[in-house]
Order: structure tokens, then sequence, then C-alpha cells
């Protein structure tokens, strides 16, 4: 059963892409500005910018380069990166880990943020811990995270030793400490939505009838929030959080850029303004995929934790 | 179920939209694509040193350039005896920049990081002098030009040893230079040549079809950096991904997008140096962040420092703060075949309306300059006493009363969006409204940018040149030559005789007065016919921690980091 869905969800992923890759290959085409100018200089010769579209097959219609895309792309060939001149798949595959990384630790601290902070706030409903629970984090929600990130880089990263000012680091202690601001500066901008998402159903939960069995029955106030409680409320707020990864996947790029990370984001902003096609087309599908795939795992997530949640 | 699905599709179409947008606003946009145009961080003279832009510059003859070349040896050891005991050698420099290489082929590199990180590994025959004033013998030791000025004679340094150990011989010469001719993106700086001759291996003999001044200056681009003869056995593509040239690193690790690393050649030719181990050149995009890594002793050296952060930086303690003269000159510039910018006044108008002074202290935080010449003053021929149209807005008024527009007019501004470019054109926009000329500003991608103005899709623009050798040819021909320039006047549509014969007599003429009077006659006839109005010159923002030693970088941006060393 559960196969077969997710089998379904598979395929239904097919014309979402395909419809993707259309607008992106069509939109940064589109976009002018020309890739041989861009890389070669004002002062290049004509002949040298006809050799260079010649070689990058920019003299062909756009249909006939869009198809020639498809192609490769249905071999597994993201086409070529301009300016680094090799493989975009192999340029990509050296990025992934550390957008990845940062992904994972931006949810993990916004999870860690949202917990604590939803539950004062619901059991203290309408009273001040409540509304300071409320207020405060949506001035997250405002501060751009470049903002935020210089910040944490000026008044933590110089203060404390162990804590790098940016940077990636050769071994995976160092890229996990590397990892620690980059992922607050993600997950301050994301708790606003996991916060208020967790509180309100935390109290509609806390309402249930089950509760009140719960209580009746003699468990502590804790064993009753945690396994009754929270084990429910964390439900839509696991989707909350999955339905915003595309936001948090925009993030990453600038908080990428701010860190000093070599990620996808930070490839994809330099592919852009170069005009590199291969590579944007490339990371613009593999960003689409990434989405997609979360998507569905949240679901899947959301499945095991709600029995009354059938994958059909 | 469906809701969210159809959520989750929107959210991705407009991360997609809001990348590109965010990538296209993103102020580090910056230049360095294609050193020619681009505003870049070149810069001049030993540290310390104030730059002495001086007319009277320039290489002529043999016996000046062992006297150039003495002296700038001279300069660094004077530099060096600042601390009693002399230069230490090891240790790991870390050089933060906000982009990373693409690629280790001097033939493919357009982009200045990339140039100047390769130019540690291949040398040219001859190199700019510290403070930018002459072209001066590198890996050669000596040259002699004919009396017809069609042949050089240039004889090789003795002892100069590729990093395998192979020695360099005429050979290697001859087909380096003849792979930038045939191969290079910069190859057309080397066209003037028509036949090399090696005749014994430490002599190659260059063959000019025509008379060509600037030559030895066209010979010290990166592209005619000397590597060995057929890449030493190897397939191009082997060879290029761990080169091997007579520099002073070797190439060690490129993880792209995080860093690239050289580290010493014990075969360098320059006995003792270099003095680091090794130099990492980081990438780390946001200029905020590469300041604060050398605040951490993250980074040793950062470049790129927004100007206005120069000042407060220079105050704290242990970092060093400051600016490099470089070779970049912003200015207006006009589409002259379109109506009112074809009629003089017009332009003449704008230029008197307009107060460098201001747009430098105010876009510039006192860094840089007014410019008056579109030569920059760290450039050999840069005339001081060029007579520029001050400004004055009686004058203007004048002027415009006289042209075809007397009441005014309006204009399109196009600007590309990074910085600095659009608090000037915001600052001219201003002083331009009082003559009844109303700029409307179109700002522009950077990446699109050249190829607007290319097709003449504009009125009037910003634009600005950074040199990649020291001598005012490159570009002047490009200004001003329509045909031979090959770039319609930089766009302009500019077609003067009589600046076209100079920008030629330019080319051809050997005599060094001769040569500053007529790049003075070019300077001063721009200023007087504006097709270009100078607006400001750039300096290039550095800063560093206060154990590097020996750091310095020449207008055309040029970093001799086997001069440096680290003080623990």
């Amino acid at each position: 059963m559960a196969l077969r869905y997710f089998l379904r969800r598979l395929l239904r992923m097919i014309p979402v892409i395909l419809g993707m890759t259309i607008i992106v290959f069509f939109m940064i085409h589109l976009v002018p500005g020309d890739p041989a100018r861009t890389l070669l200089g004002p002062r290049a010769p004509a002949e040298a910018v006809e050799a260079f579209n010649l070689r990058w097959g920019f003299d062909r219609p756009l249909h006939e380069q869009f198809l020639s895309f498809l192609g490769g792309l249905l071999q597994g060939n993201l086409g070529t990166s301009l300016s680094y001149n090799v493989p975009t798949t192999e340029l990509v595959a050296g990025r992934f880990t550390p957008t990845l990384l940062l992904l994972g630790i931006s949810g993990m601290f916004a999870m860690l943020i949202s917990l604590p902070l939803a539950v004062v706030a619901a059991l203290r409903e309408e009273r001040t811990p409540d509304h300071v629970v409320r207020v405060i984090p949506m001035v997250g929600l405002g501060l751009p995270a470049f903002w935020v990130g210089i910040l944490l880089l000026t008044f933590v990263a110089l203060r404390v030793d162990w804590l790098p000012v940016g940077g990636y680091g050769a071994t995976w202690p160092d890229r996990l400490i590397a990892m620690i601001l980059p992922g607050l500066t993600v997950a301050i901008g994301i708790a606003p939505f996991t916060i208020r998402s967790l509180r309100s159903s935390l109290i509609e939960v806390m309402e249930a009838d089950y509760i009140a069995t719960a209580r009746a029955k003699g468990l502590t106030g804790v064993r009753v929030l945690w396994s009754h409680g929270l084990r429910n409320a964390v439900i839509p707020t696991v989707t909350v959080l999955g339905v915003n990864l595309g936001w948090l996947v925009g993030n990453t790029l600038i908080v990428e850029k701010v860190f000093a990370l070599p990620g996808l984001g930070a490839l994809m902003i330099d592919a852009v303004l170069e005009r590199d096609f291969a590579v944007v087309q490339g990371l613009a599908l593999i960003f689409g995929l990434l989405v997609v795939l979360v998507n569905l795992l949240a679901d899947v997530v959301r499945a095991s934790l709600d029995p009354r949640v059938q994958l059909t | 179920m469906n809701l969210l699905k159809r959520r989750g599709t929107l959210t991705l179409t407009l991360i997609l939209a809001l990348s590109l947008i965010a990538a296209a606003c993103g102020e580090d946009a910056e230049e360095e694509t294609a050193t020619t145009a681009a505003p870049t961080t070149t810069a001049a003279t030993p540290a310390d040193e104030e730059p002495t832009p001086d007319d009277d510059m320039a290489d002529d003859d043999t016996a000046d350039d062992e006297a150039m070349a003495e002296d700038d040896d001279m300069a660094d050891d004077e530099m060096m005896e600042e601390d009693a005991d002399g230069p230490k050698r090891g240790g790991d420099l870390i050089f933060a920049r906000h982009r990373d290489n693409t690629g280790l082929d001097p033939g493919e590199a357009v982009e200045t990081d990339t140039i100047y990180v390769l130019d540690h590994i291949f040398e040219t025959l001859f190199a700019t002098s510290a403070d930018g004033a002459s072209v001066d013998p590198w890996l050669a030791s000596d040259y002699e030009v004919s009396d017809d000025g069609m042949s050089w004679t240039v004889t090789l340094r003795e002892g100069v040893e590729f990093s395998n150990g192979q020695p360099m011989t005429s050979a290697d010469v001859k087909f380096s230079i003849q792979r930038a001719i045939d191969e290079a993106a910069f190859g057309f700086l080397l066209s003037a040549i028509e036949s090399i001759e090696t005749p014994d291996e430490q002599t190659v003999v260059f063959n000019t079809s025509f008379p060509w001044a600037p030559f030895l200056a066209d010979l010290s681009v990166w592209a005619a950096g000397i590597m060995p003869a057929d890449f030493a056995g190897m397939g191009a593509e082997e060879f290029f991904e761990n080169p091997i040239g007579t520099g002073p690193f070797l190439f060690d690790e490129w993880v792209p997008g995080e860093y690239i690393r050289l580290v010493r050649n014990d075969n360098y030719w320059q006995e003792g140096k270099p003095y680091v181990d090794s130099v990492t050149w980081t990438q780390v995009p946001d200029d905020n962040t590469r300041v604060l890594q050398l605040e951490g002793g993250q980074a040793h050296i950062v470049q790129n420092v927004p100007l206005n952060l120069l000042d407060s930086l220079n105050e704290k303690e242990g970092i060093t703060a400051t600016t490099f003269p470089a070779t970049t000159v912003y200015w207006v510039s006009f589409n002259t075949t379109i109506e009112p910018f074809n009629d003089v006044h017009v332009r003449r108008a704008i230029a008197h309306a307009i107060d460098q002074d201001g747009i430098a202290n105010a876009a510039l935080f006192g860094h840089g300059g007014p410019a008056c010449s579109v030569i920059s003053p760290a450039v050999p021929y840069h005339d001081p006493d060029t007579p520029c149209l001050e400004s004055d807005m009686d004058a203007a008024r004048a002027e415009l009363a006289q042209s075809s527009v007397p009441d005014g007019f309006s204009a399109e501004y196009l600007v590309g969006d990074q910085s600095p470019n659009l608090p000037i054109v915001e600052i001219i926009q201003g002083q331009l409204a009082p003559l009844g000329i109303d700029i409307s500003i179109r700002t522009i991608d950077p990446g699109q940018f050249y190829s607007t103005i290319f097709v003449f899709d504009y009125e009037m623009a910003f634009t600005g040149w950074t040199m990649d050798i020291p001598d005012p040819d490159q570009k002047i021909s490009f200004m001003f030559d329509p045909e031979l320039g090959g770039g319609d006047s930089y766009s302009t549509g500019y077609n003067n005789p009589e600046m076209i014969e100079l920008v030629r007599a330019g080319q051809t003429t050997f005599d060094d007065a001769a040569r500053a009077q007529i790049y003075a006659d070019i300077q001063a006839l721009n200023a007087e016919e504006v097709p270009f109005i100078p607006l400001v010159v750039l300096d290039a923002p550095f800063a560093w921690s206060d154990n590097v030693k020996g750091l310095w970088v020449n207008p055309v941006g040029k970093r001799h980091l086997e001069d440096v060393w680290l003080d623990k």
C-alpha cells in the first residue's frame, strides 16, 4: 500500500519537473545578457565571441538548444559549465554536501528552538509568556538573513575562539562546528512559522478528550504533555516545515554567501551572474527535486507519526 | 493534500524567481569579468610608499630598464629593513577574495582573480614595475630593438628552471608565445608579431609586421606566460591539471568554491624566495565576512574591502587597511550617434555641470579621487595638465544655449547595478537637473551591461576601464579608434579623424618624449570634445594583518607574493 503510494507520488513528480525544466530554461535564456560578452569581456574581438557561441551552440535557435538540453538530461548529462569548463554534474556533486548539511542542521535547530517556546506559550495561553513567544520570533521573520548572519559573525564568532568566522573546514568535526552559526541563521528565519504552528496545534490537542482521559488516568503533567500532547501536536508542524522547505532553500543562497560556504546556493549566484546557463539549469532542477522530495518525505514522516493518515 | 502540493510547487517557482533576482541584485556582482573593462582591484608600490605618478616615465632603452629593475629591488630591500632580522621563512599565507578561480590555463583566463593566481605559476618575459611606470625584464635579461622598430631581440635570463627542473630555453618561449597568439583569449594583444626565431638557446627574435611601440608591455600580459615547449610532453588537458611554470609557487590543490592552494617552488630562480611555504586563496563572497575573517585571524590579506569600512578597519589594532593606486577610471560615455549627444555643446555643457570632487567625496569615501584625464595617474603618459572643463554652472548654461537643445532635454542613463556605480549616477542626476536636463536612471544587471551598450541600446552610460598592461594604447585605441580598436570607440560611435591619427601615431612612435606628447594631445582632445567625461579614479582597497610583511600591489594589480613573509 505504502509502496504503491510512494511510486505514484514519484510518477506525479515527472510533470512537475518537466514543467520546471521548461520554465527555468526559457527564463535564463530570455533574460537579456550574453554569456560570451560576460565571460570574454568587452575588448574581446568579434571573432572570439562568434567562436565562443559556435562552441557552446548559442548560435542555434532556442528550441533546438532546449531539445539538446533535454536530450542530455535524459542521459543524466546536465551540460558543461561555461566558466569552469567542467561537466555540471561534477561541479554540483562537490557542492552538495555543505547545502544538505546546512538544511539538516537548520531544520534541527528550528525544532530545538520551537519545541520549548511553543510548549511554554501553549501552557500559558493568553498570558504574558504566550504573548512574548508569539511576538518576539516574528521579529526574526522580518530580519534579513544576511544581516542576522553578519550579526552572529560579529558578536559571536569573533568572540568565541572555537567558532570559525565563516568558511567550511577540512574535517568533519570542523564542518559540523562551521555549520552552527549558519544553521542558527536559517533557523531564526523559519522558527516563527514552526513556533506558531506548534503552539496552536498544542493548544488544540491539549483540549482534546484523550488528554482529559490521560489526566484522569493519573499520568503526570510531563508525561501527558510529552507522549500525548506533543506527539500529536508535532504532526502539522512537520508539514509546515516541509512546505516551507522551498523558502528555506532560498534562504540558504544568502546564508551560504555570508558564511562563505561552498554550497549549491553560492554556486547558483555565481552562475546566474555569469550567465552560466548549464549550471543554472542544472541547479534549478536539483533544487526543484529537493523540494519535491522533501515534501514527499514530510508526508511519509507525517504518516508514520499519525496512524490516522493513510498513505493511499 | 492537494492544497499542500500546490503550495509546494508555487513556493518552488517563487524560489527560482527569487534566486534569480537575489543574484542579480547581489552587490558583489562586481566587475571582475574580463580584466579590461571591469573596475578591478589594481594598485601599486610597496605598501608604505606614496605613489609618485610621474609623467616622464616608461621605458625606452635597455640601460634605463636595468636601472629601473635595480630601483625596484632597492625598494623591496628598504621595506624589509623594517625588521632587523630580515624576512622569515615559512607559514601558510591565507588570502581571502570574493571569487574563485575559473581555471588554470592562462590562455583561457579572462578574469582578474584567476589571473592573479596564475601569475604565481607562470611568469612573463617582461613585467610591470612596482610603481607601474615601466615594463622591466623579468624572465628576459636584456633586449634590443632594430632601427626600423620591427625586430626585437630578447636575451633570456640565465639559470631559470621550470618547477620540474627543466631549464627554460628559447624553444619554450617560442612555443608559449605562439600558443598565446593562436589560442589565447587575449592573444590579440600579440597580433603584431609576425614570426618568432630562436637563433640560440638563450635568444629569441620577434619580428613584427609593423613598428609597434607597446610591444614590451604587450609581452607582459599574462596570456604570454612561459610554459615548457609541447607542454613537457603532455597533452594540454593533462598539463593544465597540474601545470608547470617558472613561477615562485607550484599548483597544489583546488577545491572549487572553497580555495586554491599553491606551494613553494624550490627551483625558483630568485634566490631565497618565496618566503612562505604556501599561499591559499579562499573564496569568501561577502564583503563583510571577508573583513571579519581578517579581524578574527582567519585570513591574512583581504581584497575588495568596502570603501566605507576602510578607515575604521585601519584603526583596529593589528590591521592595516589602505588602498593601492590603480588604473581604474570611470566616466560618462555618450551614444554620439543620436541626438542630442552628437552635439559637442551638449556634451560640454554636461561636463561643465558635473562636479568630480563632490562625487569622489560622497561615493568613494575619500579613497580614490576626481578624474580629469581618461588615463589614470598610475598609468604611463598620464598628463596632469590635461585642460579639463571646470565645474561651472554658468559655463554649462552658456554651452547649452549654443546647442540644439537650449532649454534642456530628458535622457536615459544606463548603469550596471553594482557598487559604487549607482550613487555616482544619482549624484550626476542631481547635478544636471538645474540645466533642465532630466535624467532617468536605467539600472541593468551587470551581466547584460556590455551586450546592451555594444548594440547602442543606450543614450548615456556609466563605463570605465582597468588596464591589463602598463601602456595606454590598449584602452586608448579601443576608446578612440572605431575601426582598428574594434569596438566602435567603446560603443560611443565617436569618430574623429584627428583623434584616430593620434592613436595610430602613438602605436608606432618609439621616442618617449614624442609619445608622451601624442598621449597628452589625445587627453586634451578628449577634454575638449568629451565623448567620455572622466569622473573618478578608483584605488584598490586591501587590508592585511600586521604580521604580513612585504606586500605590494602595482597599478595593474600584480601581487608578487614571493616577496611576502609572515612574522609570527
